[in-house]
């Protein structure tokens, strides 16, 4: 196994586990009706750091453990690899984002109706956390289209 | 993935015929990685035509004893 394709698995597994119980909590407060723009930003900030700190020791451990070198410059089949998964990575986060523009409306009403002590600090909280979970989720599928392509060459 | 085009090659009889020459020893030689060797020999991944011609040169022989254009399956298209 490649130490891209390693590095891929170590930042999906990482980052459904981290990034899923982030936004699984921040879905909780949600239905809820308890969104705190502060507790949330803090617990994004602390599973941000949690991720980082375990996917950089797991990534140097691997290369160390398969007598690879950290960060291999890409040969060409590596090239090519990372622009399909960059390319489709890339249009499905254009496509949510547009969704999430879409959306909007709706957001704005659900703050209105449900969060009527503070509807707009709701409807930021809520739209940023919606742009986070697209970021989120793209990059993890483009991470995914990487391991299937590299499973597929193999 | 697009499917592999009509090309086969010679590269493992190559190897072979070289000292028994690894994946790994042929990915050096040519700055590449051992799985895109790999790829190439399985005929999953086309190279660029200087990484042929790298291949090639390790080889010392010419591009056309490494890699066959399939002639048969061109004219079928």
């Amino acid at each position: 196994m490649t130490m891209r394709e390693k590095v891929a698995w170590i930042a999906v597994t990482t980052s459904l586990v981290i990034f899923g119980w982030y936004f699984w909590s921040a879905w909780a407060d949600f239905a809820a009706r308890q969104l705190d723009g502060d507790i949330l930003f803090w617990r994004f900030l602390w599973c941000f750091g949690i991720a980082l700190v375990i996917m950089l020791p797991a990534a140097i451990i691997a290369a160390r453990l398969g007598g690879q070198v950290f960060d291999p410059p890409a040969d060409e089949m590596e090239v090519r690899i990372e622009a399909i998964s960059n390319r489709y990575g890339l249009a499905l986060l254009e496509i949510l984002l547009v969704t999430i523009v879409l959306a909007s409306k709706w957001i704005t009403d659900i703050a209105r109706a449900d969060f009527t002590l503070d509807p707009v600090g709701a409807t930021a909280i809520m739209l940023v956390n919606l742009i986070l979970f697209v970021t989120a989720f793209a990059a993890v599928v483009r991470e995914i289209i990487v391991i299937i392509q590299y499973r597929r060459y193999a | 993935m697009p499917a592999p085009p009509p090309i086969s090659n010679s590269i493992r009889r190559l190897r072979f015929e070289h000292g028994e020459m690894t994946q790994q020893q042929l990915a050096d030689a040519i700055g590449m990685t051992r799985q895109t060797v790999a790829a190439i020999e399985q005929n999953k991944y086309s190279p660029s035509l200087e990484a042929a011609f790298r291949i090639a040169e390790v080889f010392g022989v010419e591009i056309g004893a490494v890699f066959q254009w399939k002639a048969d399956e061109k004219q079928g298209r």
